[in-house]
């Protein structure tokens, strides 16, 4: 198996996440105070007498506005669950925003990886990497029988969770989501809407993770899940191509009437843009839309998210974001 | 016989556990063994074989099972020691097995060395054997063909 698959035309970032604990603490919905500081202290230093200390900062959850926690949720760097831990807790970042380790979340250690497009393999890697520098000095949990423990049953054993965001316009529009569900839950996997209510996801934005974290290795969790990945990627493509011969004009009419929204509105309110985009993204796959670079179209977008908009322009009413909006967007498109 | 846990139909299946060294069995019927009722919650599990479980705490973090069901999360990882049964039974649910894949290799190696004074073994213990392990493993139609091999062997022992 191709170990580095890209497919970035419809995978937009896929992340890992390992889970570690630490030996004999209790975990930080039980541990005190003093526990929590000493581990954050652990592993910060951990990270100080490492090569890749520069590259990172520290978030002290504790000492960040609502705004900025917002921005760092939106960007899926950390976990409203991390904002709310009882004890001290902090986010390690690096400046790429490729590798941010979560410590006193739910386990003590969330170290999670980023990469663009699908590349299950390459951030795994990455995750190995920290894990091992933080394995200097921290001892971590791990059972004969079990495996890695982690708070929730859930993560134990590898502590494992892959994902990827996949962009499904033409499997969303055709109603064959539900379909979906049955057949990643058949496969250990869950696919799940990103943004939005209910069975039509805003953007037509989807996560696919693996949901079955013990009893498989880690090598066999990475391949089962990118082939899973790309099963979903190919099916897009079918039910895309069918779309565009069932109904060529209405399809091609709704990606250049979106392209001409988002290259001409004054004010794009942050659901639309998703949808515009989507539209977009999904006439350019088709080659319908020619010389547009979703790739940059999907980062814009997503910088331009209500918080992460918002740490930029202190205080700006609503209308200014999203004139703001339509500008970020617009500059990638010209 | 019947069902020592609905007391309504036949026992077919035969469970067994093994708590701290100690085997306990229960003739159950097919209906209870089918899964859900015999683990529909943490506390029928407790009721059953993990009562020793359901008195104790966490040493380390102070969970009790009570806690443990409720929430459906672990204190620490000595919880995991703590309450063994509960923390297998609620493994299996999510991921159909409790056995990390690294150890898995190495029981299946432990259990080869095994096999081979087992040899002197007679039929019939290899199949009780054979039954607890599926029982454990939540086989429960392959224990009761088991049980069935079972029966018709003593069955032809006391001709
Ligand atoms: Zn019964
Ligand atoms: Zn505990």
């Amino acid at each position: 198996m191709n170990k580095n698959i890209n497919e970035t035309d419809i995978a937009v970032t896929t992340r890992i996440r390992l889970a570690r604990n630490i030996k004999k603490t209790p975990y930080p919905r039980k541990m005190t105070p003093i526990q929590a500081t000493e581990l954050i202290e652990k592993v910060r230093s951990a990270f100080d007498n490492s090569p890749i200390k520069d590259t990172l900062k520290t978030y002290e959850i504790s000492k960040l506005s609502e705004l900025e926690k917002k921005a760092l949720i939106e960007k899926h760097l950390i976990s409203s669950e991390l904002c709310a831990s009882k004890v001290p807790s902090v986010a390690i970042i690096s400046n790429d925003e490729k590798i941010s380790v979560m410590v006193n979340e739910e386990d003590h250690l969330r170290i999670q990886v980023f990469a663009d497009g699908l590349d299950a393999q390459s951030a795994y890697d990455t995750a190995k990497k920290i894990e091992k520098l933080l394995s200097e000095n921290l001892d971590f949990d791990y059972d004969d029988k079990f495996g890695y423990l982690t708070s929730c049953p859930t993560n134990a054993g590898t502590g494992l969770r892959a994902s990827v965001m996949l962009h499904l316009p033409a499997v969303s529009a055709a109603q064959q989501v539900n379909p979906l569900l049955k057949w990643a839950a058949n496969l250990g996997m869950t696919v799940r809407g990103l943004y939005g209510e209910g069975s039509r996801a805003s953007g037509a934005l989807y996560q696919l993770s693996n949901q079955i974290t013990m009893g498989v290795c880690e090598e066999d969790i990475i391949n089962r899940f990118t082939a899973a990945a790309c099963s979903l990627i190919s099916e897009e493509r079918r039910i895309s191509a069918q779309l565009f011969e069932n109904n060529p004009y209405e399809i091609k009419d709704k990606c250049l009437r979106s392209l001409g929204l988002l290259k001409n509105a004054y004010m794009i309110p942050s659901s639309e843009a998703m949808n515009l985009v989507s539209n977009v993204c999904m006439g350019a796959n088709a080659g319908i839309i020619k010389n547009i670079d979703c790739q940059s179209l999907r980062k814009a977008m997503f910088s331009a998210m209500p918080a992460t908009l918002s740490t930029h322009m202190e205080k700006a009413p609503p209308q200014e974001r999203d004139i703001k909006r339509a500008q970020i967007l617009q500059e990638v498109l010209q | 016989m019947l069902c020592e846990k609905c007391g309504k139909r036949n026992a077919t299946v035969l469970y067994t556990q093994i708590i701290n060294g100690k085997k306990s069995s229960l003739n159950i019927c097919s209906q209870c063994a089918s899964g859900e009722s015999l683990f529909d919650n943490f506390g029928s599990l407790l009721s059953f074989g993990g009562r020793n479980e359901s008195g104790s705490s966490c040493p380390v973090c102070g969970m009790t099972a009570a806690e443990l069901a409720r929430k459906g999360r672990m204190g620490c990882g000595s919880c995991y020691d703590t309450f063994r049964i509960q923390a297998k039974s609620m493994l299996r649910k999510i991921h159909g097995t409790s056995v990390h894949a690294a150890a898995e290799e190495k029981i299946k190696a432990e259990e080869i060395k095994k096999e081979e004074p087992l040899k002197e073994k007679s039929e019939l213990d290899i199949l009780k054997e054979k039954l607890s392990r599926a029982i454990a493993d939540e086989k429960y139609e392959e224990a009761a063909v088991i049980r069935d091999q079972i029966k018709s062997k003593e069955g032809s022992h006391h001709e």
